[in-house]
């Protein structure tokens, strides 16, 4: 009983502290950063989105100009015409198809790739 | 204001999410617990860093407790216990991962009092506290519970998840180990 005693007196004497004002204050300084956090996710994600919509957008847009354009009515021609299958012809059109899409989805992918960018950089 | 009532009105200011009323809680019990902390890290500036960090995780966590499942107390003290098993848990693959024991060793020993007034202790009391570094951390961290944070046996087996029998025992092994190492010291 007495080593009980002695226990808790002991107890007693240990270094009183206060880290209240410290504590309160970095749990503050903690959801400060969680909040700009947040912040930053939601611009994130909003910009995501953006940018695979404009992604789209610029892929149907190329898709509207290439039917308005010669080498569509080429293609329609030559295919219309198949009995008169000339393989020169076709490899020109294909290339044609292939650069057209080529350029229009490089550009496209511009506006999405450097998002990706600033993302990634903006996690770090 | 009883016990129950100030237990009432701590987990009221707990789920409020303010800061005001969350100092409260922290004056409450930011003694007792760095008291359990310092039952295994005999660093004081590692034990405040940790009750610091507990803290944290508490205010993380307000939205979690269920006071039909624990009483605020015992939360408090199991999400601190968590704290101490983690920061133990990464020292030691500290150790294995740098084979830095020495270091490590020297970082473990005690950075300044843990005593308000250390010349103030009369000699039983250096022996009692020389008694008790000396048991094994598990001992250690159950007589600190119980006599210097106050616990009753129910609220420590809900934080160590034991049964109480097995508490009790624990505790009745521990103080008769310190009593032998007392009486050889005599």
């Amino acid at each position: 009983m007495k080593l009980e005693e002695n226990l808790k007196n002991l107890g007693e004497k240990f270094k009183r502290v206060d880290l209240s004002d410290v504590i309160i204050e970095k749990i503050s300084a903690g959801e400060r950063l969680a909040k700009s956090n947040e912040n930053k996710e939601g611009f994130i994600k909003a910009g995501e989105k953006f940018s695979v919509f404009l992604f789209f957008v610029l892929i149907v847009y190329g898709t509207m100009k290439f039917v308005e354009s010669g080498t569509f009515n080429s293609i329609v021609t030559f295919v219309e015409n198949l009995d008169l299958f000339d393989f020169r012809i076709a490899i020109g059109l294909l290339s044609e198809v292939i650069l057209y899409y080529f350029f229009y989805i490089l550009i496209s992918t511009i506006p999405l790739f450097s998002f990706l960018v600033f993302k990634h950089e903006s996690r770090q | 204001m009883n016990s129950f009532e100030e237990e009432k009105e701590l987990i009221y200011l707990l789920k409020s999410k303010d800061l005001d009323g969350f100092r409260k809680i922290v004056e409450v019990y930011q003694e007792k617990l760095l008291k359990f902390i310092l039952s295994r890290i005999s660093n004081f500036s590692e034990a405040e860093d940790l009750l610091q960090e507990s803290f944290f995780k508490i205010w993380k966590n307000a939205d979690f407790f269920d006071e039909k499942k624990s009483t605020l107390k015992t939360w408090v003290y199991s999400i601190t216990k968590n704290t101490i098993t983690d920061f133990l848990r990464k020292r030691k693959l500290n150790i294995l991962s740098f084979g830095n024991l020495l270091k490590l060793q020297g970082k473990g020993k005690i950075d300044g009092s843990v005593f308000e007034n250390e010349e103030s202790l009369v000699k039983e009391e250096r022996d009692l506290f020389e008694a008790l570094k000396r048991l094994k951390g598990d001992e250690r961290e159950i007589i600190h519970l119980r006599y210097f944070s106050e616990l009753s046996i129910k609220e420590i087996s809900e934080v160590l998840k034991m049964n109480e029998n097995t508490v009790k025992t624990k505790i009745k092994r521990a103080l008769e180990k310190m009593k032998v190492i007392l009486e050889d010291e005599a």
